[in-house]
C-alpha cells in the first residue's frame, strides 16, 4: 500500500521542520552553561563548539537526516537525544506509556459518563437537569484545553491549597505499589484526565442525546410500546444499542486527537508526559527527538484511522463495499 | 361574496433557511454575539479607551474596575463614577495597593475623547465609546504588568484572533472547495493523485505539525509577516477537511442530469464545477466554515500560547494567554485570565451559530 | 559640682556606647558576611575522637563496613563552629529541592550535566572552593582537596599540597592521580570536551604544566610570573575532579579498545550509584520524576566535636520541567528551598510566608543581580545592510550612548518590576553590593528626555522629517531619512527581562526611536547573540559583581567577549580608546598578587566603564532565598549567590534538623557499599 512512501515523506517533512529554526541543539547546551553553571561566555561557546563537531550536528543535512532514517529502520534506532543524552526510543517510550494511560483514561470516561448523562438528558428532554448538562456540554466542547487547564491549576492551588503538577508526590515516587501510594497516584492522576476528557465528555454526551432522541422517534419504538414492553426495557434494550452504534464506530478514530489534547494540557500542568518534552525538544531543537515524536504521532494517527475503518466496516455492512 | 383564496407563496430556499435559523434560539443569540464581536474589532480603537501599548508604571497590575453608585456618604447617583487612584506600597504583603481619592468624582461619559488613531488608516479620530476625565483611569479588566488596560488589549487581540479565524476560515473554503471540487469532478486519476496528498498532509497531527512549523519562522520577520505566515500554516494544515466533504458531495453530483445538461449546453469544466456544483453545496460550505472559525481561533490562542504564533508587540488572545501559564502570576492577579473567558464566549458564539445554520440548511441530516 | 556632672556624663556615654555595642554585637551573630578568618572556616587537624550516623555505626557493627577512623582521611577537613550559628548538629533528616533541567549522564569530567539546580554543589568536589568566600573578610578561594599551597620564589611553580588518606565514595583512595587524570587525560586532552581547556591554563604563552611529586603533592609550572587568576581555576566549575580508577576503563589513553566517541556516555544517568567524593551518593534515579542521594559513608569532613559530616542523612531532588516549579513547591510544602531570583514572585511568596502555617523565612541577600542594556559596538561583525552599519558608528559614539542612557527612566523600571525597596536603579559597572562598586567611581547619566532630544538634535542632526514622531537619519548618513529603527532583543525565559524591555519601548519612542522589540526562545538569543547579529541587547546577570572571576562580563578579556564587542571572522575588531584601557586592565588583574591591587584596577576599571557607558545599567536587585524553617544553622545573610551559589555557600552538609521536625527518611538500608557498586552497568565493562 502506500503507506510506506508516505511514511517516507513524513519522515522527511518532519526533519526538515525540526531543522528550520537557526542555531542547534548545542546554541541550548551554550545557553544553559552560562545561565545556570556561572561559565563564563567564551569558555561556554568554546564547549559548545567541540561538542558540535563530537555530536555530527555540523555535517550537510541530507546526511543527518539519511542516517537517522538508515538507523530506524535497519537497528529500530531511532537517534539520539541531546537533551536527555539518551536514545530517543528510552525517553519515548517511558512518557509515551503515561501519554496513552492519561489519553485511554479520558476517553473511557468520557464515553462513560458522556452516556449516561446522554442518555438523561435524553429521558428528561427540557428537564432542569438537561439543560444544565446542556449548558456544561455547550461549554465543555468549546473551552480552550489549556486555559481550562490553568483555572484548574488556579483553583486547586489557590482556592483548595493543593499541590499540583508531577504525578506523585515526593516520598511515593520509589514506593512499592501499595495502597497508598495508588491513592497518591490518583489524587495527582485525576487532574489531567479532567481536563483532557472534558471536551471528549461533552461531545459524547451531545452525540448520544442527539442519537437517543432520534431513536425515540422512530417507528419500532411506538411498536414496541405498543407491545406493552415497560419503558425502561424500551429504552435501554431497543432504542439506546441502536443510538449507541455511531458513537462506538467513532472511537477509535477518537484516540488520536485525545493524544493531542493531552499534548497542550500536559505542557500547562507539567506532566512527565509527551506534551512538554516534545515542546521543549521543538525550542531547543533536538531534532531526533523532535522528528521522532512526530513521526509517532503521525504513525498513531494512520494506525487509529485504520483500526476505526476496520471496526466500521465490521459494523456497518453498507461501508464495506464503499 | 368571493372566496379569499389563499396566496400560495413560493420561498427561496435561502429564505425557507432563514425561517427555520430564527427560530433556534441559541443561533439567534450566536449571531448577534458574532455580529457585535466582529464590529467590535472592526472598530477596535473606537472601542478601547486606551491605546492598548500605552504603558503606565503606575497603574501596574490594578484589579477589575470599581464602579459607583453611591458615593461616600451614601448618596445615590444615576450616573456611574470612580475614583481617581494612587499607587502605595504595602510594606506588610510588598503588593502595590490602590487607594482611591473619594474627594472627587469621575463620571464615565459616552463618547469621550480620548487616545488618537486612524482608522483603516485613513480617518483620523480621537472619538471612544465611553471614558472618563483626567485626572482618574478606567480600566475595566484591569491592568498588566506595565499598566496597559487588559480590555483594550483584549479588544485589540481580538482583532487579529477574529481575523485569522474568518479570514484564515474562508481562505480554507476556497482552497478547500476548488480542490475537492476539481477532486470529485474529474474522478479518476486527478482524483487519486489530490486524495494521496490530502491523506499525506492528514498522515500528521495537526497540532503538533502546527507547532513544528511555527517553530522554524524566523523571529526576524515583521509582526505582520509573522501573522501571515502562522494564517498560511494553519490554513495548509486545515484545507483538507473541506476538500474531503466536498468531494464527496461532488462525486455524489457529477452523475445528476443537470451537470449532463450543463455539458451539452457547451460548459466548460472549471465553469460547471463552480456554477453548478459548488453553488449546489453553498449552504454546507458555509456551515462548515463558519464552524471552522472556532477551530483556527482556538488553533492560532494554542499556537501563541505556546509562543510558537503571534509574537508581540503584536497581540492575539493566545499571547494574553501566554502570561497566564505562571501559577504565581495567576495567584495573585487572577484577572489576567480573562482573555481565557472571551476566548469561550466567543467560540461558544461560533458553534452556536454554526450549529444553528447546520440545522436549518439541513434539518433532516 | 561640676567635676562630678563631667565624670557622671562621661561615665553615661560609656555606659551608652557598651550597651549599644553589645545590642549590635547581640544582634548579628547569626550573620556572617565579612566576618570570619580562614581558619576560623576550616582546618586541616587531627581529633582526638570521632563519631559517626548511627546508620553508620549500625553498618561497622555488622561488619558492613570499616570502621571510621579507617574510613576518615589521617587529617580530616575540620570545618569550624564559628560557621555553625546554631551550633554543632545533630544526625538525620531530609533536604527535598527540585531541579529542572534532565540529567545527562554522570562523567562531569566529559562535560554531562547533572542537572544543575544545587546537584553540582552537592557532587563536585575541586581542590578549592569559592563557596564560602563570602564569609571571609580576606575573599580568597577556601581549601578543599587542596590542603595548602606555597609559591615558589621564581613565581612560576605553585607547591600544592592534597588531603591525605581521603577516600572515594566506594572506599577507593583519593591522591594526586586523580588530579593529574582530570588534568592531563579530561582538560588538556583535545578529544574530550571538558570544564576547561588548555587555553585558559595558558600563561605567556605556555600551557601550564602539572608535575606529580607524590601522592599528596603537586607542582604546577607556570609560563608567567603569579598568575594569581589561575587559582579561580581550582573552583568546581573549572576544575570537578573525575575518580581515575573508575574512568580509566573508558579513556583511550589507559584501556585499548576504549574510544573517544563512547567517552562521554560512559555513565549514562539511570547507572547509578556513583563515584565520588561529595557528601550524598546518587543512589536512585528515575528520569523525569526523582534523584534520591544518600550519606556518604566515606565522607572526608567533620565538625569541631569529630562527628562526621553530612548531617543530614538524605537528598531528594524532585525533577521538574520549568524552575518555577521550585518555587511551588516550596510554598506547598513539597520543597524545602528555592531561590529567588524574579522579583514577579516576590509578593506572592512574601503573602505566602506571612499565612499562619507558613513553614519557610524569606531572606534577601546585598545587591548582586542586574539587568543592563548592550549596545552591539562591533563595526562590522554581523552588519548585514547599511541600516546596521550606520547603527554601529552611532553605538560607537559615545554621545549616541549618552542619549540613551538619559531617555531611560531607570526608576520606573526598578518600581515596575518591583514597586519596594528590593530594587533599584542601576548605573554602575558593578551593582551596589560588590565590594569593588563605589559610587565615586560611578558617573551617572540620568534621566532627562530633553537632554536626550537635544544630543540627538544637536550632535547628530535627527529631525522628524515626516512629523509622525520618530526622528529620521540626517543627510550625510547612508539612511538618510529613513526612520530610526533599533531592534532591541531579550531571552524569553526570563520574564523580568521582557517586561524591562517591553518598558523600554514606549520611553525610547518618547524621545523618537522607534524599537523593534524581538524576545527570543534562549537558543535563538545566544544564537543571535554569537552571530553579533543584533542591535540592543537586554541581559540579566548575578556575576558581574565577582568580576575578577567573571572578566569576560566588563571587558575584551578574548577575542569573542564580551558579548556585545566580538571579533568578527574576517575583520579585526577595532576597540575603541577605553575599551584598549580596560583590556590592558584586565591583562594586568590577571597578574594581581594582592587585594589592594584588585581592588585599584577594578575600581579604576569601573571609572573608565561608566564614565563612557559601556553598556547602560537599567536595574539592579537582591536575590532571596526562601528556606524551610526546620533547618539550623543558615546563618542570616546567606547570599543566594556571591561567588557560588547557595548549596556551597551555607555549606549544605553543615545544615541539621532538630529530631522533632525530621522527616523520615526512606532509604537509610541502601547506603552504598561494595555490592551496589558492582552491580551497576559501569564497573563491569
Amino acid at each position: 500500500m502506500y503507506i510506506i512512501p508516505m511514511l517516507i515523506v513524513v519522515s522527511f517533512v518532519s526533519f526538515i521542520v525540526i531543522s528550520l529554526p537557526p542555531g542547534d541543539y548545542m546554541t541550548t547546551v551554550q545557553n544553559r552553561l552560562t545561565s545556570q553553571a556561572g561559565m563564563s561566555q567564551d569558555q561556554a561557546r568554546a564547549m559548545a563548539e567541540r561538542m558540535r563537531s563530537q555530536y555530527g550536528l555540523d555535517q550537510p543535512f541530507m546526511l543527518q537526516y539519511l542516517n537517522w532514517i538508515k538507523n530506524i529502520v535497519l537497528r529500530g534506532d531511532f537517534g539520539f537525544s541531546f537533551q536527555y543524552n539518551r536514545p530517543v526510543s528510552d525517553v519515548i517510550w517511558g512518557r509515551l506509556g503515561y501519554t496513552f494511560l492519561i489519553a485511554l483514561s479520558a476517553h473511557i470516561i468520557s464515553v462513560l459518563i458522556g452516556v449516561v448523562v446522554g442518555i438523561y438528558s435524553a429521558t428528561h428532554q427540557y428537564s432542569f437537569g438537561d439543560n444544565i448538562a446542556t449548558v456544561f456540554a455547550f461549554i465543555g466542547l468549546s473551552i480552550p484545553n489549556f486555559f481550562f487547564a490553568i483555572v484548574i491549576m488556579y483553583f486547586l492551588s489557590f482556592k483548595l491549597n493543593m499541590h499540583v503538577g508531577g504525578l506523585f508526590s515526593s516520598e511515593y515516587v520509589f514506593a512499592p505499589w501499595n495502597w497508598a501510594k495508588i491513592v497518591d497516584f490518583l489524587q495527582h492522576f485525576w487532574v489531567p484526565v479532567f481536563v483532557v476528557g472534558i471536551a471528549g465528555t461533552a461531545q459524547n454526551m451531545r452525540i448520544m442525546r442527539g442519537n437517543l432522541l432520534d431513536e425515540l422517534q422512530k417507528q419500532y419504538v411506538q411498536t414496541a410500546r405498543a407491545k406493552g414492553l415497560t419503558e425502561r426495557v424500551v429504552i435501554y434494550k431497543h432504542a439506546v444499542r441502536n443510538a449507541i452504534q455511531p458513537l462506538i464506530m467513532y472511537l477509535g478514530m477518537s484516540l488520536p486527537f485525545l493524544i493531542q489534547g493531552a499534548i497542550v494540557s500536559s505542557i500547562v500542568l507539567q506532566l512527565p508526559t509527551t506534551g512538554p518534552a516534545f515542546y521543549n525538544a521543538l525550542l531547543s531543537q533536538d531534532m531526533y527527538l523532535a522528528g521522532s515524536f512526530l513521526l509517532m504521532l503521525a504513525v498513531t494517527l494512520v494506525i487509529g484511522n485504520l483500526l476505526g475503518d476496520i471496526l466500521l466496516a465490521q459494523i456497518d455492512p453498507r461501508v464495506r463495499y464503499e | 361574496m368571493p372566496e379569499q383564496e389563499k396566496e400560495t407563496k413560493f420561498l427561496t430556499h435561502k429564505e425557507l433557511i432563514w425561517r427555520r435559523f430564527k427560530k433556534n434560539r441559541l443561533g439567534m443569540l450566536g449571531a448577534f454575539v458574532v455580529i457585535l464581536l466582529t464590529l467590535i474589532s472592526l472598530f477596535a480603537p473606537f472601542f478601547s479607551p486606551y491605546d492598548h501599548n500605552a504603558t503606565d508604571n503606575n497603574k501596574a497590575y490594578l484589579s477589575y474596575q470599581q464602579i459607583h453608585f453611591f458615593d461616600e456618604e451614601g448618596n445615590f447617583h444615576f450616573r456611574p463614577f470612580v475614583y481617581s487612584l494612587k499607587q502605595e506600597f504595602d510594606e506588610e504583603t510588598w503588593e502595590r495597593v490602590y487607594v482611591p481619592d473619594t474627594s472627587e468624582k469621575y463620571f464615565i461619559k459616552l463618547f469621550t475623547r480620548g487616545w488618537e488613531y486612524e482608522l483603516f488608516g485613513l480617518i483620523e479620530s480621537d472619538l471612544h465609546l465611553f471614558g472618563v476625565d483626567e485626572g482618574a483611569t478606567l480600566h475595566l479588566f484591569g491592568t498588566d504588568e506595565l499598566g496597559r488596560d487588559l480590555l483594550s488589549r483584549i479588544i485589540f487581540g481580538g482583532r487579529v484572533s477574529i481575523a485569522i479565524g474568518i479570514l484564515g476560515s474562508m481562505i480554507t473554503a476556497v482552497i478547500g472547495s476548488l480542490v475537492g471540487g476539481i477532486s470529485g469532478y474529474f474522478a479518476g486519476i486527478v482524483d487519486s493523485i489530490l486524495q494521496r496528498v490530502i491523506e499525506m498532509i492528514r498522515m500528521f497531527p495537526t497540532l503538533p505539525l502546527m507547532m513544528g512549523l511555527s517553530a522554524a519562522i524566523p523571529v526576524t520577520w515583521s509582526p505582520v509577516i509573522i501573522l501571515i505566515a502562522v494564517m498560511f500554516i494553519m490554513i495548509m494544515v486545515r484545507w483538507t477537511d473541506m476538500a474531503r466533504q466536498i468531494r464527496g458531495k461532488v462525486l455524489s453530483y457529477r452523475k445528476q442530469e443537470f451537470v449532463e445538461a450543463a455539458k451539452a449546453a457547451g460548459g466548460g469544466d472549471f465553469y460547471i464545477i463552480t456554477k453548478h456544483i459548488l453553488t449546489n453545496c453553498t449552504s454546507h460550505i458555509i456551515v462548515v466554515t463558519t464552524l471552522a472559525i472556532p477551530q483556527l481561533i482556538l488553533a492560532e490562542s494554542s499556537l501563541s500560547f505556546l509562543g510558537l504564533g503571534i509574537q508581540p508587540p503584536m497581540v492575539s488572545w493566545g499571547v494574553l494567554l501566554s502570561k497566564a501559564t505562571n501559577l504565581q502570576t495567576i495567584g495573585q492577579y487572577p484577572w489576567i485570565m480573562t482573555p481565557g473567558v472571551v476566548i469561550l464566549i466567543t467560540i461558544l458564539a461560533f458553534n452556536f451559530l454554526g450549529d444553528g445554520l447546520r440545522d436549518a440548511a439541513d434539518p433532516y441530516g | 559640682m561640676k567635676s562630678f556632672s563631667k565624670k557622671l556624663s562621661v561615665i553615661l556615654v560609656l555606659l551608652l556606647v557598651f550597651s549599644m555595642s553589645f545590642t549590635v554585637l547581640a544582634q548579628d551573630d547569626r550573620a556572617l558576611l565579612g566576618k570570619l578568618d580562614m581558619d576560623e572556616v576550616i582546618q586541616f587537624t587531627n581529633l582526638d575522637s570521632y563519631n559517626e550516623a548511627p546508620e553508620l555505626k549500625e553498618m561497622v557493627e555488622n561488619g558492613e563496613l570499616p570502621p571510621l577512623e579507617e574510613r576518615l582521611p589521617s587529617t580530616p577537613l575540620v570545618r569550624q563552629s564559628e560557621t555553625m550559628v546554631d551550633g554543632a548538629g545533630i544526625y538525620g533528616g531530609v533536604w527535598r529541592d527540585t531541579f529542572a533541567v534532565p540529567i545527562d549522564g554522570w562523567n562531569w569530567g566529559a562535560g554531562n550535566v547533572q542537572g544543575y539546580f544545587g546537584i553540582h554543589q552537592i557532587l563536585h568536589e575541586s581542590p578549592l572552593l569559592r563557596g564560602e568566600m563570602w564569609k571571609l573578610n580576606q575573599p580568597d578561594p577556601v581549601p578543599n582537596l587542596a590542603t595548602d599551597w606555597e609559591w615558589t620564589d621564581d613565581g612560576k611553580t605553585l607547591v600544592m599540597n592534597f588531603i591525605e588518606g581521603a577516600k572515594w565514595s566506594d572506599g577507593e583512595p583519593f591522591t594526586t592521580e586523580d588530579i593529574a587524570f582530570t588534568y592531563n587525560d579530561l582538560i588538556l586532552n583535545e578529544q574530550i570536551t571538558s570544564t576547561a581547556t588548555a587555553d585558559d591554563w595558558t600563561y605567556g604563552g605556555e600551557v601550564t604544566e602539572l608535575e606529580v611529586i607524590d601522592d599528596t603533592t603537586v607542582e604546577w609550572h607556570f609560563g608567567a610570573e603569579y598568575p594569581m587568576s589561575a587559582l579561580s581555576y581550582f573552583d568546581r566549575n573549572n576544575f570537578p575532579v573525575s575518580p581515575k580508577h573508575v574512568y580509566e576503563r573508558f579513556h583511550p589513553a589507559y584501556t585499548a579498545d576504549a574510544n573517544y566517541e563512547d567517552y562521554p556516555t560512559a555513565i549514562p544517568a539511570h547507572d547509578v550509584p556513583i563515584v565520588t567524593m561529595g557528601a550524598w551518593v546518587p543512589i536512585r534515579y528515575s528520569a523525569g520524576e526523582q534523584l534520591v542521594m544518600v550519606r556518604n559513608p566515606y565522607f572526608w569532613q567533620v565538625d569541631e566535636a569529630g562527628n562526621q559530616l553530612p548531617y543530614m542523612s538524605e537528598v531528594r531532588f524532585m525533577e521538574a520541567e520549568s524552575g518555577e516549579t521550585r518555587t511551588n513547591n516550596l510554598v506547598s510544602g513539597e520543597g524545602d528551598r528555592t531561590n529567588l531570583e524574579n522579583p514577579s514572585t516576590f509578593a506572592m511568596v512574601r503573602q505566602e510566608s506571612l499565612k499562619e502555617d507558613s513553614n519557610f523565612t524569606m531572606s534577601f541577600g546585598p545587591f548582586t543581580s542586574m539587568y543592563r542594556l548592550e549596545m552591539n559596538l562591533s563595526k562590522d561583525y554581523g552588519v548585514s545592510d547599511d541600516r546596521e552599519a550606520e547603527l554601529r558608528k552611532l553605538f560607537r559614539d559615545k554621545k549616541f550612548r549618552q542619549a540613551l542612557s538619559h531617555a531611560i527612566d531607570k526608576e520606573a523600571l526598578s518600581s515596575g518590576a518591583f514597586p519596594g525597596p528590593l530594587t533599584k536603579e542601576y548605573h554602575g559597572a558593578y551593582p551596589d553590593g560588590s565590594v569593588y562598586h563605589s559610587d565615586e567611581n560611578t558617573t551617572v547619566y540620568d534621566y532627562d528626555p530633553e537632554k536626550a532630544k537635544t544630543i540627538l538634535k544637536e550632535e547628530f542632526g535627527f529631525e522628524d522629517t515626516n512629523d509622525d514622531g520618530i526622528l529620521n537619519w540626517p543627510e550625510g548618513t547612508a539612511v538618510a531619512g529613513d526612520e530610526l529603527i533599533i531592534q532591541l532583543k531579550t531571552n524569553e525565559d526570563s520574564a523580568a527581562s521582557v517586561q524591562a524591555s517591553e518598558a523600554l519601548v514606549p520611553m525610547l519612542r518618547e524621545v523618537g526611536i522607534n524599537i523593534r522589540l524581538q524576545v527570543l526562545s534562549g537558543p535563538n538569543n545566544t544564537a543571535r547573540t554569537d552571530s553579533g547579529d543584533f542591535d540592543l541587547n537586554v541581559a540579566r546577570n548575578d556575576q558581574v559583581g565577582t568580576p575578577y572571576y567573571f572578566m569576560d562580563l566588563v571587558g575584551p578579556i578574548s577575542s569573542s567577549t564580551p558579548g556585545y564587542h566580538q571579533e568578527g571572522s574576517e575583520n579585526p575588531r577595532e576597540l575603541l580608546p577605553f575599551e584598549q584601557e580596560i583590556a590592558d586592565l584586565l591583562q594586568e588583574l590577571r597578574l594581581t598578587r594582592t587585594a589592594e591591587e584588585r581592588t585599584d584596577i577594578l575600581h579604576e576599571i569601573e571609572r573608565i566603564y561608566t564614565e563612557n557607558i559601556y553598556t547602560i545599567g537599567l536595574y539592579q536587585l537582591r536575590q532571596g532565598l526562601a528556606i524551610n524553617n526546620r533547618f539550623k544553622n543558615i546563618p542570616s545573610d546567606l547570599p543566594p549567590y556571591l561567588y557560588d551559589y547557595m548549596v556551597n555557600a551555607m555549606p549544605i552538609q553543615i545544615i541539621w534538623v532538630a529530631e522533632e521536625d525530621q522527616y523520615d527518611e526512606l532509604f537509610l538500608d541502601e547506603i552504598p557499599l561494595e555490592d551496589a557498586y558492582s552491580g551497576t552497568e559501569w564497573s563491569s565493562k
